[in-house]
């Protein structure tokens, strides 16, 4: 039985004494730290693997063991300085793997620690802000709307919350709970504020018995570009396989040394296979993750990044994201006879600052920035009407200089009822009304009179408004640019919306969600068939014709009437969902919008074929959160729409999240040059070797040379994360096709390039094959990360952006080292000094330049869809690779 | 090491000189684009 249920059917008053705690004060700072000494973190510890398995974990599996196995075949043979070659290539191995993980791993935990939940609790009598996690039982909460409960709790507080209980309880409706009810960790409060007791945490929560029994490390999940690229990586190890074999079988068949083969043929499957793909992709995300950290924005989920580079569409919140989500100001009207001066002194007057009342908060800012917030020591307020909805206005006596006055400020149809304004006056009045929320302003009016009089004299009018962001125009022009299409959505009414819209240059389609949701649209049909039934039914009856048509279209009223409060059944009459489709593509912004609209929107444009990107901080907007490609849960979002999103930013404003779209695409572009270069490797490995073994009887290098060679490779793996990269002008989408293709021709150039060189070695120079295998690793070694560069970026080489300088360093060094070992040979092969090693890279890096004309030419005819570079034209290989 | 002398092989021979002093000269001015974008607060994308 879990805690939380002991405390059921106990009072409130009993739970307290038991918890030892108090309502006014809370816990105190020393006992809240013995009771966590005592109870633990409020959290669910994960199973972390320890260190010893993530070490040794290194050298199981199938990989491993084909090293392992090179390694003590050379021991049998004696080949000494072969095994040691091959147990460091194991280490190394090990090593990077495990850097990588602990790269991955580091990043995910600053990301959490980024996203963990706070709670309000009282302490010490105050109510302060703690992380969730150090929350103990006996502690006193606020619980408000959007939180989810971060404990088990006993509610305390009066008054009533709905609280959705479904993931743990499988209850589909929100269930109300009221003072001295449970509430369980891990719900979600739907509506309502109150106070409660904590009286589990942690493990001892229901949520954490639950928990408890399958409690380990959640797995990564992986983008759709992972899961491709392994695919990939699969198919490339069974083609690496199959040559392997073939070329076993033909060597054997030849009488090869068995021994000298085996060796042979495991380094030489370990080296040609893709082994480090996966974790490299891996390790870019994070610390591509940890770049957008930087920028306020924390990713959730690694995969998401893929979805934040292709998105296409962003649909942004209004307030607080493009506008300040702060009342300002515009420009006041005043009545004749009246300064701008007076109407602000006198609206502060009819205010109370210290309500802190957002409409009012803007009154005393313009004010203070006009240096006019003294004079209001000059004036003493003797009594004060609050706001209220039926009244709708403030009033209040004051004493200015010795004078009485009593002003008042609200609603202006409200204050020019109760004034004395003159028909001109009126007309006038109620002009600037209208033009004022045509632009969606919201307008108080300002009016005094003496004690004495009855009636007020109206000052003028303020009107009020939202203003957008600083950078917001800036943003919104830099999200076009990136080919991303921002459609504004605001709960705000359609003239506000049109109004910033047009501020922020967005454009002026603002659609109503009424409209969408196709409302009134859907009742045209109703309404002729119901025309036509009445006319009918009149004209059975006796009536004229046009008397019966008079009739029905009084029936049509009254049924319009009803109508507009009927909730339609479903599969009523709507409109055709392309229909809706196409306003919503075209439209540019949203209004009147509910968070169930929100799911509405994203749906429609997913069915579009877009990648749509929605923002929220609302509990009702975690469903659109959730079925958006990437959910973005904006600043000071609530705990249910942080829970459901993708993305979570620490800081407003829209410049954010395309800051954000900028590091996501440079994150997919760095995997995607890699991909290239890998697959390309694989191709030039196993192409070369296997050929050269199977059809033309020689062995280009010999098995130690491969191990040296793979060892070379591992380390610009480590740079590939931090390279720079061009960021794509459009949203990004994996097009496994593409890569594959490219990977194709330029691994197919590199075996040409091999071949020419062995070919010149062995006919025109006629050299020893000892040399020639030398040379042939020489070139190898040099040669190599060339099509690292070819893959960075889609232009020449030698454009910008550079490459990082550690990327430069890791591939220069291990060129220099590659050229050294072939130069001197070290024991291991043979050496063929400085004139070869130099006229290597003459030859070696001649071969970038090429692939990067044919990486160019390849790309140009892949675009135009040309015969041999475009998708259905190898359509094997596409069903392969695009399955 | 006896090594040819033929135009082929002395061709890339001098082009092998230029790269591999080539790409140093590139790399040691990349690192310096780096630092002095770095300094600006956008060495890295």
């Amino acid at each position: 039985m879990a805690i939380i249920d002991e405390y059921k059917n106990k009072s409130v008053e009993e739970t307290i004494r038991e918890l030892e705690t108090n309502l006014e004060t809370g816990l105190t700072e020393e006992e809240a730290e013995k009771r966590l000494k005592k109870y633990g973190f409020n959290e669910i510890p994960e199973k972390e693997e320890p260190l010893w398995h993530r070490v040794f974990r290194r050298f199981w599996g199938p990989i491993p063991w084909m090293i392992e196995t090179a390694a003590v075949l050379s021991a049998l043979v004696k080949k000494w300085e072969d095994f040691v070659i091959i147990v460091i290539l194991l280490l190394v191995n090990a090593v990077v793997d495990f850097w990588q993980e602990h790269k991955a791993i580091s990043a995910l935990k600053v990301l959490k620690q980024k996203l963990a939940r706070k709670a309000i609790v009282l302490r010490n009598g105050k109510w302060i802000e703690i992380d969730v996690k150090y929350l103990v039982p006996g502690d006193v909460i606020k619980l408000k709307i959007g939180d989810i409960v971060p404990a088990d709790v006993k509610l305390v507080g009066e008054g009533f919350i709905l609280l959705d209980q479904s993931a743990l309880t499988g209850e589909s409706l929100p269930v109300t709970k009221k003072k001295g009810d449970v509430a369980y960790a891990n719900s979600v409060v739907k509506r309502g504020e109150t106070i409660a007791v904590v009286v589990a945490t942690g493990l001892n929560t229901y949520f954490g018995r639950t928990v408890q029994l399958v409690a380990k490390a959640e797995r990564e999940q992986r983008s759709h570009f992972q899961e491709m690229v392994i695919k990939v990586g699969n198919f490339l190890i069974i083609i690496a396989l199959i040559v392997v074999a073939v070329m076993v079988i033909v060597e054997l068949m030849r009488g090869a040394d068995k021994i000298e083969l085996l060796r042979f043929a495991l380094v030489l499957t370990v080296a040609s296979i893709p082994v480090a793909l996966p974790a490299v992709l891996t390790v870019t995300m994070a610390v591509g993750a940890l770049n957008l950290a930087r920028k306020q924005v924390i990713v959730s989920r690694l995969a998401a990044i893929e979805e934040l580079a292709g998105v296409d569409v962003l649909c942004s919140d209004k307030t607080g994201t493009l506008t300040k989500n702060k009342m300002t100001v515009s420009q006041p009207f005043t009545l004749e006879n009246f300064k701008v001066e007076t109407l602000m002194l006198y609206a502060a007057l009819a205010s109370k600052e210290e309500n802190r009342d957002p409409i009012e908060i803007p009154i005393f800012e313009w004010l203070r920035k006009k240096g006019l917030y003294s004079r209001l020591k000059e004036c003493r307020q003797l009594s004060f009407v609050p706001f209220d909805p039926v009244r709708k206005r403030t009033e209040a006596e004051v004493e200015c200089n010795g004078e009485r006055l009593v002003i008042t400020k609200g609603a202006p149809q409200v204050i020019a009822e109760l004034s004395d304004l003159s028909k001109e006056e009126r007309k006038n009045y109620f002009r600037k009304v209208e033009e004022f929320a045509e632009n969606g302003f919201r307008t108080i009016a300002v009016a005094f009179k003496r004690p004495d009089e009855k009636k007020f004299h109206v000052v003028g009018l303020i009107p009020l408004f939202d203003p957008p962001r600083e950078d917001s125009r800036e943003a919104l022009e830099k999200a076009k640019e990136l080919g991303v299409e921002v459609k504004m959505v605001t709960g705000d009414n359609i003239a506000i919306a049109r109004y910033i819209a047009k501020l922020l240059g967005i454009g002026e389609k603002i659609v109503s969600a009424r409209e969408l949701r196709g409302e009134e649209e859907s009742y045209k049909e109703y309404l002729i068939l119901t025309q036509v039934i009445a006319k009918a039914i009149m004209e059975v009856e006796g009536k004229s014709e046009k008397e019966a048509e008079e009739k029905a279209q009084r029936v049509v009223e009254l049924v319009k009437k009803e109508l507009k409060n009927l909730p339609l059944p479903k599969g009523a009459v709507r409109r055709h969902e392309s229909e809706i489709i196409k306003l919503i593509e075209e439209a540019n912004g949203f209004a009147e919008v509910f968070p169930e609209d929100k799911y509405f929107i994203v749906d429609k444009l997913q069915k579009a074929g877009h990648i749509v990107g929605m923002t929220g901080d609302g509990v009702n907007d975690a469903p659109a959160l959730r079925k958006a490609d990437c959910g973005i849960a904006v600043h000071n979002a609530t705990d249910a729409a942080r829970a459901a999103a993708d993305l979570v930013l620490l800081k407003p404003g829209l410049k954010v999240i395309v800051d954000g779209f900028q590091i996501a695409r440079q994150i997919f572009g760095r995997m995607q040059a890699y991909t290239i270069y890998r697959i390309a490797e694989t191709i030039r490995v196993i192409g070369f070797m296997g050929l050269s073994i199977i059809f033309f009887q020689i062995y280009p290098v010999t098995a130690i040379m491969i191990i040296i060679l793979a060892l070379l490779n591992d380390i610009p793996i480590l740079s590939v994360a931090y390279d720079r990269v061009r960021t794509s002008p459009k949203p990004v989408r994996w097009d496994m096709y593409e890569i594959n293709v490219m990977s194709f021709y330029l691994g197919t150039a590199g075996v040409i390039s091999s071949f020419l060189i062995l070919f010149l070695l062995l006919n025109y120079w006629k050299l020893p094959i000892d040399v020639i295998q030398t040379i042939v690793f020489l070139k190898l070694a040099v040669k190599g990360h060339g099509t690292l560069y070819n893959a960075r970026i889609m232009d020449h080489l030698w454009k910008k952006p550079w490459p990082s300088p550690i990327l430069w360093a890791a591939t220069y060094s291990t060129r220099v080292i590659g050229t050294l070992i072939g130069v001197y040979g070290f024991n291991l092969l043979t050496p063929v000094g400085w004139g070869w090693a130099l006229f290597i890279w003459g030859y070696a890096l001649t071969w970038p330049l090429i692939n990067d004309y044919i990486k160019l030419f390849v790309w140009k005819m892949y675009k135009e869809k040309k015969f041999m570079f475009a998708p259905g034209h190898f359509k094997l290989l596409r069903k392969v690779f695009s399955a | 090491m006896t090594t040819p002398n033929d135009p082929i092989f002395k061709f890339f021979y001098y082009l092998g000189y230029i790269y591999i002093i080539g790409a140093f000269l590139a790399g040691s001015y990349i690192t310096y684009d780096w630092f002095k974008n770095r300094r600006k607060g956008n060495g890295d994308n």
